[in-house]
């Protein structure tokens, strides 16, 4: 079982690169398939309802440009991404503290179980109209007393608190959960360790419980950011909507424009997947850390 | 003088599905910078002894009196697990400065102390390292220096080598008994291995089978430097072994065939 420092860290690169270059051409392999296939059913000229990967990059490829006299593509997706920014943040803000109570202490945990789990299987888009009842149309520009400031189209008049309601809904769930799974699956044997040698309630915690539940922590975060992006997409769809990524969606296939449609779709694949990835490298250490030990 | 005096102690585990007498009574002392090993079969309760006596667990009946500590108040007690209780997130530096940080010494002094044990312990060049990045027997090691960091009092150890193969397991046990004869820390060990406990303590308690009580006490006198190859160690060795069978195998059949 004698593994130099040096073996180990280089194990540890390799699994990082999953493979190298090899590995990414794999990758890349069925994409490439989808494309040629795509490009082939809708090349030659022919006029297809079905637009072209030509056409659908070409609007990609100018993501700043106005469409529709709704915006850009870019202006769309920063919409989604602060709303989602806002809604994740006060979610994480309420869900992690939430989530370490109920996981050290019996009490809270009893206090909460109930509603947490009555709430969680509940759509944050089942609650939009009533998000929308409660909050009316304010937004963070009214909440901060900005009216006089912001210029009509500023970041600040599309952050309306419904929207961040159902968005912190969405994300504090997973967020909570994890966190508490975390906390309940710290090693006895740990504990037992950080007792005898000395240490109190307060070092405990912070030294022993936390590093060892921050991998599913961090696990909760990408589940919790994965639901928000999903909610924020399909709530920007409804009517009521004027402004995001998933109301350029919409409103491009009122049009019949679906150039802009499926570009529109790709920003939400490709935002999505950034949010997960980020994440997870953020998380990797952690969980290295903890799935090494023996 | 004595150190440690334990009397009458028994433990009993409550589960849902019933009670387990897992401990004694038992009844024994240790003096002051002694080293006593304590050998049982698995499952005689001898962890249990030795948690009890950390404070892990809660006896049902009798009392261990300790000495006070080198400072006059509680003293400073030194656990080392079997295997596996070193924090995996933290650096080899920080899993020896965590016990310093527990007592509230200032940043300086803790890392003068983790320099100094980690030279005494041979693994000043692995001060930055993770736990998972060393072998099983550097772990071990550096759960030993984590435990001897604060200068306990008392030192407990539960079969800290036996997941080491043999010849790491005997360069643990050749370091710990030089680390011991250099301080004037008591130590109780408890193993399963005979030729670790003849090699290592000064008394030995041998407990019998469930719910362990002491069949046995014996005191090693062999001289310093110990060699496991030399006439009276083995001598030794053999004479404990016989004892061993004689009372805890036979004990085992008796009861076997109730």
């Amino acid at each position: 079982m004698k593994r130099t420092a040096a073996a180990t860290k280089g194990s540890l690169l390799s699994r990082g690169l999953s493979g190298g270059f090899a590995g990414v051409l794999q990758g890349l392999l069925l994409p490439a398939l989808l494309l040629l296939v795509w490009t082939l059913s809708t090349g030659g000229g022919r006029e297809t309802l079905f637009p072209s990967p030509g056409r659908v990059f070409s609007v990609l490829a100018h993501p700043a440009t106005d469409l529709l006299s709704q915006g850009s593509i870019a202006w769309s997706a920063f919409v989604s991404v602060s709303r989602v920014m806002v809604g994740f943040s006060i979610a994480v803000l309420a869900g992690i503290p939430l989530g370490l109570l109920m996981g050290a202490y019996g009490c809270f945990r009893r206090f909460l179980s109930l509603i947490v789990e009555m709430a969680r299987p509940l759509s944050a888009i089942a609650l939009l109209p009533l998000s929308i009842m409660v909050f009316r149309a304010r937004t963070l520009t009214q909440v901060l007393g900005l009216e006089e400031l912001v210029y009509r189209r500023h970041i600040l008049n599309e952050l309306q608190l419904g929207m961040v309601f159902i968005l912190f809904w969405g994300g504090v769930f997973p967020i909570i959960l994890g966190t508490m799974q975390g906390v309940r699956s710290v090693r006895k044997l740990h504990l037992e360790a950080a007792r005898i040698l000395g240490a109190g309630k307060l070092l405990t915690f912070t030294r022993v419980v936390v590093p060892s539940a921050l991998p599913d922590i961090f696990h909760g975060l990408r589940m919790g950011i994965g639901r928000c992006w999903m909610v924020i997409v399909a709530a920007e769809m409804l009517p009521g909507a004027n402004s995001g990524i998933g109301y350029m969606i919409r409103y491009s296939y009122q049009l019949s424009r679906y150039d802009v449609m499926l570009a529109s779709i790709m920003v939400v694949a490709l935002i999505g997947a950034l949010f997960s990835r980020g994440l997870e490298a953020l998380g990797e250490g952690s969980l290295v850390l903890r799935s090494r030990e023996r | 003088m004595e150190a440690l005096s334990v009397t009458g102690l028994s433990v009993t585990y409550r589960e849902q599905d019933g009670e387990l007498h897992a401990l004694g009574p038992v009844s024994f002392q240790v003096d002051r910078g002694d080293f006593l090993c304590v050998l049982g079969p698995t499952g005689c309760g001898k962890t249990t002894l030795l948690r009890t006596l950390a404070g892990l667990e809660v006896p049902d009946s009798g009392t261990v009196t300790m000495m006070t500590g080198r400072g006059g108040g509680v003293p400073v007690v030194g656990y080392v697990f079997q295997q596996g209780a070193l924090f995996p997130w933290m650096t080899v530096r920080s899993n020896l400065e965590f016990p310093l940080r527990a007592a509230g010494m200032d940043r300086d002094r803790r890392h003068g102390e983790v320099a100094r044990m980690l030279d005494m312990v041979g693994l000043s060049s692995f001060a930055g390292s993770y736990p998972h990045q060393l072998s099983g027997g550097m772990q071990q090691r550096v759960a030993l220096a984590r435990a001897l960091v604060m200068g306990p009092d008392l030192l407990l150890l539960d079969e800290p080598f036996s997941s080491l193969d043999t010849r790491t397991s005997q360069e643990l046990q050749n370091s710990l008994r030089e680390l011991w004869k250099e301080s004037s820390t008591t130590v109780i060990f408890v193993t399963h291995n005979i030729e670790e406990a003849v090699y290592l303590a000064e008394k030995v308690i041998v407990l019998g089978h469930r719910p362990g009580t002491v069949v046995r006490r014996e005191t090693i006198h062999l001289p310093d430097p110990r060699s496991r190859l030399s006439g009276p160690f083995t001598d030794c060795l053999v004479s404990l072994r016989r004892t061993f069978e004689s009372l805890v195998l036979g004990e085992h059949q008796s009861s076997t065939k109730s």
